[in-house]
């Protein structure tokens, strides 16, 4: 994957064990673009590299900015980001990616965050507020001390965009995520992020809403890039040349189902904008994510990095 | 996208011009040093050019009155199917039976010679693609000759399917800003076991820029054009023009223009041009000359600007990314699908590669019988 050259132009103690961390390019400049939901590759050292959510605008181009938790029982990325990144040093980032998009055709974003699980939220309210689009950020915590952003996220109180619940470390006391997501509005996306116990609650909560309405993403996943979290339902691609018929799993994409299986496709940004994986389809409809193909293109060709499908099956010319 | 060479597919050496009975010809392919020649029976063969005893190139070795092929270095002698036959070092006459050039796949067709420059048994997997005009008398065919160009093939591959660089880069010449215009269709298919991907580009009613008009005389006219990519080591243009309504009545001009890409290294590759054009169609703006001859006499110029550019791209190749995507337009589909099938085409040699011992140099490899 590529890999870029920063430093580390700023450290913040944000609230109790929670640092923000601003990146700057190395040689001064604009960044990458990102979309809010997006994360970045940071190699904290050698044989070390952990994904972090971006959590400014993503407007700013000059830099990016993660959230990190101290986590003193973790696998140790989250201690060495605060206990060896210092203002000045260099250090290698992966380009952004993104896992965790807003849905382009909502008509409301209702984004859910446990704890540090704040951090794409964050970039997502500056996206949904410069775009002028309705949305409503909950935001659950243990307590003021352990609040993240509390200077921005008041405003977004202030301002009826947010609300924040503390439960003092007993979950019982803390938002009713069940009573809050009861009802699915339609239109409403739902984006949820938080520690392992707050995403079981909210898989819960939101196991009766519409496919493709609900969209999460964990962290504190493993090293490894984490697999699209979007809430996708299942289907079947069919290898028009072989006959295979595979099975794309909701956490799958087709591009990583077809690599898992040993057929060949060539991807690049695995985001659905740089075409590398331009595949033809020969039946099915397929469900387009990319940014750049036209509806000619889309009544012909898929992007097998991100695309979904609408049809049981999808076959491909493969 | 690693910009790497397909190694398992049959590349042009050269056209069969190039090939004299007895002369030995050297060539840089895919990585391999080899020695071709045409034996005086007349059939050419290919050869692994390191004498098999110290790695001497044969290509720097003569032909002796009994036919031989004698290395220069220790003057050991190889027969046309690459067996040593004697050893001055052995004058008892012993020749172990390791001793031999390691041949390597080669045919000739439709006026051309192809060479296997990957894994010999998947030779037979994969056809050299037909190029009739080449050899087809009705046809006059005039061609470049090799041309050394410093980058990777595929960014020839990509710049011979996309005719919307046409303006700015060949400006004053072929530049014809309405190229970038015509709505292109996209077509693939598989032949000789290769899957092509293929541009249509039709027009009616178009004005001939200038030169065509010089080319193919009418002015007017329904146009077909289309650029294939055949296979990793060729691309096929076809332009047909005919008065509006009459393509494919028997007025139709036009030229068939292969070329052939032949990888080096991951940085540079022979090109080559071979503009075919009917045998009995001249020129309007010099009617002393044909067609073909005519369309020869631009491409040096159109070449020399497509080679400035190629370099210039690789050399951009240095750099390391830090984040940088090429932006991708609608015109590039078939660039995008040229490279899937490339890098398919890696993946798969790759797989067979994984799968099947290293053999030594010298060992006997299986051959595809000359035709």
């Amino acid at each position: 994957m590529d890999t870029l050259h920063a430093h580390v132009h700023a450290i913040v103690l944000e609230a109790d064990g929670i640092a923000t961390f601003e990146f700057r390019h190395a040689h001064g400049g604009e960044l990458p673009a990102f979309r809010a939901g997006a994360h970045i590759d940071v190699h904290i050292r050698p044989g070390c590299v952990r994904q972090f959510s971006l959590c400014n605008d993503p407007r700013e181009r000059q830099r990016y900015v993660v959230a990190v938790l101290r986590e003193e029982s973790g696998r140790g990325g989250s201690k060495a980001m605060h206990d060896l990144l210092r203002i000045g040093q260099s250090v290698t980032l992966g380009a952004p990616r993104n896992f965790f998009p807003l849905a382009r055709d909502a008509r409301r974003h209702f984004l859910v965050a446990g704890g540090i699980g704040v951090t794409p939220m964050m970039a997502m309210a500056s996206e949904l507020q410069a775009q002028e689009q309705d949305f409503f950020l909950h935001y659950c915590t243990r307590s003021p001390e352990r609040t993240a952003f509390r200077e921005r996220v008041s405003g977004l109180v202030a301002s009826g965009h947010a609300a924040i619940h503390h439960d003092d470390g007993d979950p019982s006391r803390g938002l009713d995520l069940r009573a809050l997501l009861l009802q699915p509005e339609p239109g409403t996306h739902v984006y949820y992020c938080g520690p392992p116990g707050f995403m079981g609650a909210a898989a819960k909560a939101t196991a009766h809403w519409p496919s493709g309405s609900v969209h999460f993403e964990h962290f504190g996943a493993p090293a490894a890039p984490v697999a699209a979290a979007l809430c996708n339902s299942a289907f079947r691609v069919r290898l028009a040349r072989s006959g295979v018929v595979l099975d794309v799993p909701a956490d799958k994409s087709i591009a990583e189902v077809l690599k898992e299986n040993d057929v060949f496709i060539e991807t690049s940004c695995e985001e659905g904008y740089c075409g590398t994986c331009l595949t033809r389809y020969t039946a099915g409809e397929p469900e387009h994510r990319d940014s750049v193909l036209d509806d000619d293109d889309h009544r012909e060709f898929v992007l097998v990095c991100c695309a979904r499908a609408r049809t049981p099956t999808l076959e491909l010319d493969l | 996208m690693d910009y790497k060479y397909v190694k398992d597919c049959w590349y042009v050496a050269g056209l069969s011009h190039e090939f004299k009975p007895s002369v030995l010809t050297k060539h840089l392919i895919a990585e391999q040093s080899l020695a071709i020649w045409r034996t005086a029976q007349g059939n050419v063969v290919a050869f692994d050019n390191r004498c098999c005893h110290k790695r001497f190139p044969i290509s720097e070795g003569r032909f002796l009155d009994n036919g031989l092929l004698e290395c220069a270095y220790h003057g050991l002698c190889y027969d046309s199917a690459g067996a040593c036959v004697k050893i001055p070092a052995h004058p008892d006459g012993k020749i172990p039976p390791s001793a031999r050039l390691r041949p390597y796949p080669v045919l000739e067709q439709d006026g051309l010679v192809w060479v296997w420059s990957g894994n010999p048994e998947r030779a037979s997997l994969f056809k050299p693609p037909p190029t009739p005009e080449i050899a087809d008398p009705g046809w006059e065919a005039i061609d470049s000759g090799p041309m050394a160009i410093p980058a990777n093939y595929l960014l020839l591959v990509e710049n011979l399917l996309d005719i919307t660089h046409f303006y700015p880069l060949h400006d004053g010449n072929i530049g014809d800003y309405a190229n970038s215009e015509i709505p292109i269709e996209l077509e693939e298919g598989e032949e000789g076991g290769y899957r092509f991907v293929r541009t249509r580009r039709r027009a009616s009613n178009h004005k001939q820029p200038p030169y065509f008009i010089d080319w193919f005389h009418y002015e007017m006219v329904d146009r077909e054009h289309t650029h294939c990519m055949v296979t990793p080591g060729l691309t096929r243009v076809e332009l047909r023009v005919a008065p509006p309504g009459q393509l494919g009545t028997g007025k139709d001009h036009g030229y068939t223009l292969f070329h052939t890409h032949t990888p080096v290294d991951n940085g540079n590759h022979i090109w080559r041009w071979i503009v075919s054009c009917r045998a009995d169609h001249m020129s309007k703006g010099d009617p002393t000359q044909s067609t073909a001859a005519r369309i020869a006499g631009m491409f040096p110029e159109v070449v020399d600007q497509d080679r400035w550019a190629l370099e210039k791209q690789q050399h951009m190749m240095e750099y390391p990314d830090n984040g940088y995507s090429e932006l991708f337009l609608r015109s590039d589909k078939a660039l995008r699908r040229a490279r899937q099938i490339l890098a398919q085409m890696q993946h798969d040699e790759s797989k067979a590669a994984a799968s099947r011992p290293l053999t030594r140099v010298n060992a006997p490899a299986a051959q595809v019988p000359a035709e």
